[in-house]
């Protein structure tokens, strides 16, 4: 009987770490450790705005942010714009060793200027207390905490040129005017988390 | 001596012929949305379930998968189990998509993704699908979804899912 409560109870936490977070849910890991790649370490409470925090996850690998990165500075800068902090999060653990390892971070920040905190998930503890399941894939919440909108940067990864529906900039001009959005939960293919 | 050469040239020239014609003739690429892939696989199965996996030739973790699924179509009776592939590259990568079949070995039908309307592409094979790569779903004759997953999952994983399904009664599938 005492097994069966146990396995129930494993089978359930599991279950919950996996769930991912939904429009309007509280933001969770506010205090975990994040590794910048200035050595630094931070929160996502250190890093939230008056109007709020975003976090993407991301990486150094994958096609798809590697395609949409050339968006990440611009992000930043309407983040500061609109009064909310920006992180960009590594959560691939499994390559924490290797492709995505601190020193690979900061080449790899350096390479793209990114003009951002870009920080390390250790564990990726963050990604797993969201529910994140793939990068890029965005988690902007409002002043309050509260998830405001989640999933892709825009509807073209390949050209910011030919960028039809600016999702999350979008998103990111309604918090900063406290203004509703209509679409606040959107997808994109993407590389699964390394977890 | 002269001689020699020529034929053997003419041999090798007929040979690399001979494998280009099989390699082009055994595999078809379709490039596909996914109500075109829903209408293909309707009009063209004949199985009790069919797994549908979605890679890409850039995805470390769909290419380690991709033998084992392969192995699965022999496995089972062709009238339990279809096996679809769909590829997810860009159309920069068909090439890459080509040679990579090749390289595995595979015939028949495949598929690669039109390019664009990624999350309509998301949410046909799969509401609860985040988009991760690679994913996989086992749906029934009617393409209704009974089981699906994201991320790599090994060869026990993926025969037991079969089976589950297999082994159900008709009515419930």
């Amino acid at each position: 009987m005492k097994n069966i409560i146990i396995i129930c109870l494993t089978v359930l936490c599991f279950n919950l770490g996996a769930k991912e977070l939904s429009i309007g849910d509280d933001i969770v890991g506010l205090n975990y450790r994040l590794n910048n790649i200035d050595g630094k370490n931070l929160s996502i409470s250190d890093l939230k705005k008056e109007n709020g925090i975003l976090v993407i996850f991301s990486c150094n690998t994958c096609p798809w942010v590697v395609r949409w990165q050339d968006r990440y500075n611009s992000i930043a800068k309407t983040c500061e714009n609109n009064g909310v902090g920006f992180v960009a999060v590594n959560s691939n653990a499994r390559l924490h060793d290797s492709v995505d390892s601190i020193e690979e971070m900061i080449k790899h920040a350096r390479i793209n200027k990114y003009s951002f905190p870009y920080a390390m998930d250790q564990n990726a503890k963050l990604a797993k207390a969201f529910g994140a399941a793939k990068t890029p894939h965005v988690y902007l919440f409002n002043s309050d905490g509260k998830l405001f909108y989640k999933g892709a940067i825009d509807d073209n990864a390949k050209s910011a040129k030919k960028v039809k529906n600016n999702y999350l900039k979008d998103a990111l001009v309604a918090l900063g005017r406290n203004e509703k959005i209509e679409l606040s939960s959107t997808k994109a293919l993407g590389c699964s988390i390394k977890f | 001596m002269i001689y020699i050469s020529s034929m053997r040239l003419i041999f090798l020239l007929l040979l690399s012929t001979y494998q280009f014609r099989c390699s082009t003739s055994d595999l078809e690429i379709k490039v596909v949305s996914a109500d075109e892939l829903f209408v293909d696989i309707k009009n063209n199965n004949s199985s009790k379930i069919v797994l549908v996996n979605i890679w890409s030739t850039w995805c470390i973790p769909c290419i380690e998968e991709f033998p084992y699924i392969v192995d699965l179509e022999k496995k089972y009776k062709n009238e339990d189990l279809m096996v679809v592939f769909v590829s997810a590259d860009w159309d920069e990568n068909s090439q890459a998509v080509y040679d990579f079949l090749v390289s595995e070995e595979v015939t028949g039908i495949h598929y690669r993704k039109k390019e664009g309307n990624d999350e309509n592409f998301i949410n046909e094979f799969s509401s609860f699908w985040s988009g991760a790569l690679p994913f996989t779903g086992i749906y029934n004759k009617d393409m209704v979804l009974k089981k699906y997953w994201e991320g790599k999952k090994d060869e026990d994983f993926f025969k037991s899912s079969i089976d589950s399904l297999i082994n159900m009664r008709g009515e419930k599938l």
